[in-house]
């Protein structure tokens, strides 16, 4: 009778109501099941309490009045018995017509039931408060604790269950926002942006902290576009209500910017900050730097630019700042070699960007100088704008301005400019490598010798860590700004050095010269290397390595070990050992060993591991799918009348192996991101852990 | 010093008579089926047949000081009612001869390796003993040599090995475990960093006789530390599961997911063992307490050198890879 009469005041506000219901019994039935004899009559209290909200509610809309709400006389105590007993054997019709009521009055009967709930609640707390001890605040602390574990489910459930559906508190708004911070940190947009709108539902105002949150699931969101949105929108919001953000907020922004969105947005978003007075820190310019990365193309020159507006206003990177430099001298280009020289490696405009610093050392005393800073650090970003989005047919403009200004040194400048126009075009046209005895760091401001004057060939990771000193001009760099390389620096240096240069060798030595404690992840990027050379036995030789500091080799070590395995011998092998190890081949290792199968075009090989696949019950994946298509297909100017032909013939094995191993494999769907994070019961959260494993592997 | 006296006991003759059949029956696989590990202690023994065996073991006595060259397997203390050394030390000192003084213990090997057991009727001499170890190892110098076989050779033919170890309850069983980069508060719930000197006397057939000094004292120091040289001892059936073999190269695995379990040898050594792959699971540990040092009579005199002999089957182990002990 209780959940019918549940069911009924839910149904009003239908998809709400029942997403609830959806989750009540199996709550009840948890509750039954999870306590001791002893607690089961405190459950009893709570069902009776729980029946006495939609009775009271019902009431209400039947009268449509409020006066009797804030009286409890005895014989009002009667009353209501007398009106359950008669509503029990109540008309269906009564109560259609009373929903159709509701519908017509929509925006004020909601704010009348709103309020409703808000004073009823109020009336079984006492009862309530005697049975358990927790505050709001109780709950935050646990759920901030949970969340520090990592354990977000368990966070929310033990908010939305037992907070506000068994203890039925009022939470407040750090109860809300520590759970979006949580929900932050994994990208779980959805659910961040529904305990946002409960939250405002509640009439409870949302705090720095909580739009900071909101802006980091933005950033974090598996899917960039509709963070993207989610974001501007909140914007706007912020915007229209006049609400000032602090820095960390727009930190988080800017992250969001550099995530989700391009660099102009994370220049709008920076010159926002200087705008609304704040004080920008390396923190700041850490972010710009991730907008810079998101570029593949330019984003290593962008990145050089950004770093020397940094130390042109005077802040010191950074070991994340070296870290993100690192990540775009691996991941991004340098663009167009024309623009990246006039824009680099002119000293002129490094002479003007230097001189306004100069003002900024004087003493802030009055709203003039304050707003002069202010100036200055705003031209300085719409300049480095104007710069960083130079076309190339822009590149030769700029000099030109300079020389009208300055009409007293017009010859003398003409002059110098003719040589090195004339050089630059020569150079320019043959793309000639600058010369290998210069030592070029472009780190250092307006410190490259005048003799260089274009980019020759920048295409590798190693040739962009060479443009800013190479390994050891890199380090001294960071030394000059006291900055000592972690773990991360290093395997980033491990993945941006040359392959088998005497630098690769070196970085085991500064492992100890910095008393780095080496980890596993730092090795697994060499051995790869070596395995993409084709060094198998380079890529072996570092398994002693690795026990000699202590560090046991996981699946990821293997997978870059099965890279490498271009012979049969080389990867059954594998297999055979890693079994006999008790390590289990996932289906990376053996997308990798079908991988090297494939381009060394051996058909026998590749039919071996998927005979060796399909002997494990290993499930197949949309990667091992795609790659195992493009091996089944014949070639494009295959004719199969023209003759006999053997390596055709390999192809037709292979496809009828392949087709009748297809029907027998299990298979395996990629996870949802979000799926893990789902309050679900036991078996499904057995589940989320495995997809959770498999989506660490495979994010790499 | 090292004489062996001349064999009393019926049982240690019995012992005798199997020591001398595999030095000279090595090609023969029919009498090594039945007894390849000579030297070890039968199954339910007696306390009178242990005293017997321990009196046959006595390997030198000088003054109060009596060394026994102890089987492997055989505990120094244990529980109430369990079968010890130290649990037959009235008897044995019975059996010595010595009417008044009681035996005490004074320096030991683990109860699963084997080797040099010194043993003190004069609680002076103990206790001055005893000092002298403390202070050797303060000041770390090894007293203790160990002789070891090894599945695999050390990439190093000396050096250190340092490990923070601790021990933890696995499946029931007590195991040392190693622990990387301990912190403070792993130092104070009973992580220990431990220290042990190796080199290579020699190496053959894809093993080595390795000398061991450990500077500390931990449980199985030394068989994990040789774990973590990624060479196990042999007859190792607790730890060198922790060594796994990819592509030929070796590597280690967790220690906390792998369980004991019996040693795999490959079957070239096998072959050169003459062991069937049965026999090889029921292979004794090859880690020997070789030599001790002690002080001599007066602060100046040079330190005094005790040694026990090797075991029967650790001798026929080298015998057939071809090790020599130098």
């Amino acid at each position: 009778m209780d959940f019918v009469r549940l069911a009924r005041l839910f149904a009003r506000a239908r998809p709400m109501g029942l997403f609830i219901l959806q989750h009540l019994d199996p709550c009840r039935a948890r509750w039954a099941g999870g306590r001791e004899g002893l607690m089961r009559p405190m459950w009893a209290p709570f069902s009776s309490s729980s029946s006495q909200l939609p009775l009271g509610q019902e009431r209400q809309e039947n009268t449509g009045s409020l006066g009797s709400d804030p009286s409890h006389s005895n014989s009002t105590a009667t009353q209501e018995e007398d009106e359950e007993e008669e509503e029990s054997f109540g008309t269906l019709s009564d109560k259609y017509s009373s929903r159709r009521l509701f519908r017509k009055s929509a925006a004020q009967f909601h704010n009348l039931r709103f309020g409703e709930r808000r004073d009823e609640q109020m009336e079984p707390e006492p009862k309530l408060w005697r049975g358990r001890r927790n505050t709001p605040y109780w709950y935050f602390l646990q759920c901030k604790h949970l969340i520090k574990e990592g354990k977000l489910v368990e966070a929310l459930d033990l908010f939305e269950r037992q907070m506000l559906k068994e203890e039925r508190l009022q939470p407040m708004e750090s109860n809300y926002t520590v759970l979006i911070g949580g929900c932050g940190r994994v990208g779980y947009l959805k659910k961040a942006f529904n305990l946002y709108n409960q939250m405002k539902k509640r009439d409870l105002e949302p705090s720095d902290a909580t739009y900071t949150a909101l802006f980091n699931v933005c950033a974090e969101s598996p899917w960039k576009d509709s963070a993207l949105q989610s974001a501007l929108k909140l914007r706007q919001q912020l915007q229209a209500k006049n609400f000032e953000l602090n820095l960390k907020t727009y930190h988080a922004l800017l992250k969001m910017a550099a995530k989700c969105a391009d660099l102009r947005m994370c220049l709008d978003v920076f010159k926002e900050i200087i705008h609304k007075g704040h004080v920008v820190t390396e923190e700041t310019f850490s972010f710009l730097l991730m907008g810079c990365i998101q570029d593949k193309k330019t984003g290593f020159r962008y990145a050089l630019q950004v770093w020397r507006l940094m130390l042109s206003l005077g802040l010191q990177p950074s070991r994340d700042s070296y870290n993100l430099l690192l990540v775009a001298a691996r991941d991004c280009g340098l663009g167009d070699p024309q623009v990246a020289s006039e824009l680099l490696l002119k000293p002129r405009e490094e002479a003007t960007v230097l001189q306004p610093p100069v003002s900024r050392q004087r003493p802030r005393r009055t709203a003039q100088a304050k707003a002069g800073n202010l100036m200055s650090a705003m031209l300085h970003v719409e300049a480095l704008e104007r710069q960083l989005f130079l076309e190339p047919s822009q590149a030769l403009g700029p000099p030109e301005p300079p020389e009208a200004r300055v009409p007293g040194k017009a010859q003398p400048e003409v002059d110098t400019k003719a040589e090195p126009s004339h050089t630059a075009a020569l150079t320019a046209v043959a793309l000639k490598p600058p010369p290998v005895e210069l030592e070029v760091n472009l780190l250092t401001p307006g410190a490259v010798p005048p003799t260089v004057v274009s980019f020759g060939t920048v295409t590798t990771p190693a040739d962009r860590l060479a443009l800013i000193g190479g390994l050891e001009g890199f380090l001294s760099k960071m030394a000059e700004h006291r900055q000592q390389p972690d773990i991360r620096t290093l395997t980033l240096l491990a993945e941006v050095v040359e392959s088998g240069s005497p630098a690769e060798s070196l970085l085991l030595a500064l492992l100890d010269e910095h008393q780095v404690e080496a980890d596993l992840t730092f090795f697994n990027t060499l051995v790869r290397k070596k395995s993409k050379l084709g060094d198998l036995e380079g890529a072996k030789a570092l398994l002693p390595v690795l026990a000699k500091r202590g560090l046991v080799p996981n699946l990821q070590t293997f997978c870059n070990l099965a890279i490498g395995c271009h012979r049969p011998k080389d990867g059954l092998q594998l297999l055979t050992d890693m079994k006999k190890s008790q390590v289990t081949p996932n289906t990376h290792i053996y997308s990798a060993l079908i991988n090297a199968a494939i381009r060394k075009l051996n058909y026998t090989y590749l039919i071996s591991i998927l005979k060796d696949m399909k002997q494990n019950r290993v499930p197949v994946n949309e990667v091992v799918i795609r790659q195992l298509e493009f091996a089944a297909q014949y070639p494009p100017t295959f004719d199969r009348y023209q003759g006999k032909n053997t390596y055709l013939e390999k192809i037709d094995g292979f496809r009828a192996y392949y087709k009748q191993w297809l029907t027998v494999m299990p298979a395996e769907e990629t996870p949802h991101p979000w799926q893990k994070f789902r309050t679900k019961p036991q078996g499904d959260q057995d589940t989320g852990k495995e997809a959770d494993d498999g989506c660490a592997l495979g994010g790499r | 010093l090292g004489v062996r006296p001349v064999p009393e006991d019926a049982g240690f003759g019995t012992e005798a008579r199997h020591q001398r059949q595999p030095r000279g029956s090595c090609q023969r696989s029919g009498p090594l089926g039945d007894q390849p590990f000579a030297g070890l202690l039968p199954k339910n023994l007696s306390r009178e047949e242990l005293v017997d065996a321990l009196r046959a073991a006595v390997v030198d006595r000088k003054g109060p000081l009596v060394t026994l060259n102890k089987p492997q397997g055989l505990p120094v203390t244990g529980k109430p009612g369990e079968l010890t050394l130290f649990s037959v030390l009235p008897e044995l000192s019975q059996s010595l001869g010595l009417r008044e003084q009681e035996l005490q213990v004074v320096r030991a090997s683990g109860k699963e390796s084997s080797g040099l057991v010194l043993l003190s009727s004069c609680p002076q001499t103990a206790s001055r003993l005893q000092k002298y170890f403390t202070h050797a190892r303060r000041a770390q110098r090894p007293t203790a040599t160990y002789c070891a076989v090894t599945d695999g050779i050390p990439a190093a033919s000396e050096g250190k090995i340092q490990a923070a170890l601790k021990l933890e309850h696995i499946d029931g069983v007590n195991l040392t475990v190693p622990v990387k980069a301990p912190s403070r508060k792993d130092i104070l719930e009973g992580v220990k960093k431990t220290l042990s000197h190796f080199r290579v006397v020699a190496t053959g057939s894809g093993c080595a006789l390795v000398q061991l000094q450990p500077l500390t004292v931990f449980s199985s120091q030394l068989q994990v530390h040789m774990v973590l040289q990624l060479c196990p001892v042999l007859g190792d059936h607790m730890y060198s599961a922790r060594v796994g073999t990819v592509l030929g190269q070796r590597f280690l695995l967790p220690a906390e997911n792998n369980k004991p379990q019996r040693q795999v040898l490959d079957e070239a050594l096998l072959r050169r063992l003459h062991l069937t792959p049965s026999q090889a699971a029921q292979l004794p540990l090859h880690l020997h307490l070789h030599r001790l040092l002690l002080p001599g009579t007066r602060a100046r005199d040079t330190p005094v050198e005790l040694l026990a002999p090797l075991p029967p089957y650790f001798s026929r182990t080298l015998q057939c890879l071809g090790l020599r002990l130098q």
